[in-house]
């Protein structure tokens, strides 16, 4: 059988390697990216970690620090990071034919009978991949997927491997075994670090050192993989096709906190067409509809509350118009007066393939049609001249009372003609 | 899998796509893929970036090619002092020199420790307002 490595490439410090790509000045201070309405902390340089600055630190924590300029804060910049994934990615994927996109920042990358130096190959992917995008990554190679993680966590941690690292030959992985956190694993979760811990083992080695049948019997089947994986038989494939998703749901907090009914609607009639336009772009089909509303639970000092509701629709539908009135029947029927509300959302249940949808869908086939092509109209127009061009009455203006705080929201760059880079003279 | 096709979108009908009613348009068979700017004018889209420049009333749209290799005399946008500028690069004696395009200030040495003070090289100047 021919050799196979496979690779785990990812951006270092995702979002603050973004911001930084276009405000060179940062490139050694401490930055972090605040989650949706500035709530908490998401991402941070290498430099703000180093300051102790957690993952989940909430804003308030860290404001003297903004306001004295010693912690550079981005409010979460979307429509950029996911222009840079996509530049990412691509430039990734020519690196072999055969890869898969693990997450916003990540990428497997599977190299069968590749007759290279795979070590200056890796290296060359590093250097290219910063040349081309402008993002440092990371890459760790090996004969599974769980050792490529292993690989790409010492990559990242050795200053000396700059950012490539491969695991090929015995004695390499059982070094760095020897010096992995067993809890720092891929797939090995709080409780069962505990239980190893308790038991002594300390090391990803002392953990493949086990016996094979104890561990089925006592971390169960995927913990019985991962120790296959340590001992380099490949258990986990490349998924070639993204899966539809089996719900759709958005839900945000508001930038404030709303206590008038019509502020809440608008919000949420947003919200599900959110989720009708998704459910369409992967041309599904839904049955069932939940919506909730919930006040702040860091807001001891109000009255609480928090209730959902799941709807049946009357027949599965895609079209925006039937699940907004759905939604707002539904927030009807959970809204209570005198709340201070903090949140609301919705997600689209029982989904199915969209030939399936329209085959229980018995009725109103005329009616269907007319929705299909007014649907595939709206999101054809939002599609070329920009999200909510066309949208229904219902979700409003754009003086959002409920919109998100983004204070420290950097120019979408790439996305918008008019916020991208200005050149002095 | 993702779908990394950056084409531009096509346009719906043309006259000749064979929808009317009377005579076969005799253009019919001549059909041919539409001049798409997008790929006229971005060579690399996974490394390319756009400026503006307002310059003696001009509006001028600087494209930027991260992906091509500096070469003397080529233009580059530039990060220096706090904004980002266009400027000349130039290679003297094995060092690499920033100039303003205009004007009599200093050109500045590039530090290649800090290569992300350059963002790419000018690949198009496109007169947005001629």
């Amino acid at each position: 059988m021919k050799k196979q490595l496979w690779g785990l490439a990812d951006g270092n410090n995702f979002y603050a390697s973004c911001e930084r790509l276009f405000r060179p000045d940062l490139a050694k201070k401490p930055i972090v990216v605040l989650s949706n309405n500035d709530g908490c902390v998401i991402a941070r340089s290498a430099e703000a970690k180093e300051l102790g600055i957690k993952m989940g630190t909430p804003e308030f924590e860290i404001r003297e620090g903004i306001k004295s300029g010693k912690i550079i804060a981005f409010s979460s910049n979307y429509e950029l990071y996911g222009e840079l994934h996509n530049r990412l990615m691509h430039t990734l994927s020519r690196f072999t034919p055969d890869w898969e996109i693990y997450s916003v920042d990540e990428c497997w990358l599977l190299f069968k009978d590749f007759d290279y130096d795979m070590h200056a190959y890796a290296k060359h992917i590093v250097t290219e991949t910063l040349r081309l995008t402008g993002l440092p990554i990371s890459i760790g190679l090996a004969p599974t997927k769980t050792l490529a993680k292993v690989a790409n966590k010492l990559a990242k941690k050795d200053k000396n491997s700059k950012g490539a690292l491969v695991l090929e030959h015995e004695h390499e992985i059982t070094l760095a075994l020897d010096r992995f956190p067993v809890e720092d694993l891929w797939g090995v979760g709080y409780a069962k670090a505990k239980r190893l811990t308790e038991m002594g083992v300390r090391t990803a080695l002392e953990f493949r050192q086990l016996p094979g049948e104890w561990v089925k019997k006592n971390f169960t089947i995927t913990g019985f993989r991962m120790w296959r994986e340590l001992h380099g038989y490949p258990c986990l494939e490349l998924i070639e096709s993204s899966r539809n998703k089996d719900a759709i749901a958005t839900g945000r907090s508001f930038g404030k906190l709303l206590t008038n009914y019509e502020d809440v609607k608008e919000a949420l009639v947003n919200h599900a067409c959110s989720c009708a336009q998704k459910l369409r772009k992967q041309k599904s089909y839904s049955g069932y509809l939940n919506v909730h509303v919930e006040t702040s639970r860091f807001r001891s000092d109000l009255p609480q509350y928090a209730n959902d509701i799941t709807i049946k629709l009357l027949q599965p539908t895609d079209d925006s118009r039937v699940i907004v009135k759905a939604a707002l029947a539904g927030l009807k029927k959970i809204w209570r007066d005198k709340y201070h509300y903090n949140r609301c959302g919705a997600m689209l249940l029982d989904l199915k393939d969209a030939n399936t949808g329209k085959q229980e869908a018995l009725f109103g086939g005329h009616q269907r049609e007319q929705s299909e092509v007014l649907m595939n109209t709206l999101d054809r127009l939002n599609g070329i001249y920009g999200k909510n061009t066309i949208k229904l009455a219902a979700q409003g203006g754009d003086g959002k009372a409920w919109a998100l705080r983004s204070n420290f929201r950097s120019p979408r760059y790439l996305t918008r003609l008019d916020e991208n880079i200005k050149l002095k003279s | 899998m993702y779908d990394f096709n950056q084409n531009s979108k096509e346009a719906g009908n043309t006259p000749t796509d064979g929808s009317t009613s009377g005579f076969p348009s005799p253009a019919a068979d001549y059909l041919a893929v539409k001049i798409d700017f997008n790929k006229v004018l971005i060579n690399n889209p996974s490394s390319f970036f756009n400026a503006t420049l307002f310059e003696d009333g001009k509006e001028l749209l600087v494209v930027v090619d991260k992906a091509l290799p500096l070469k003397n005399n080529c233009k580059v946008v530039v990060w220096d002092n706090g904004n980002w500028h266009l400027k000349k690069y130039r290679l003297i004696d094995n060092k690499a020199w920033l100039y303003p395009l205009k004007g009599n200030e200093k050109p500045i040495l590039y530090n290649s420790d800090e290569p992300f003070t350059i963002l790419g090289r000018m690949s198009r100047l496109i007169w947005m307002n001629p």
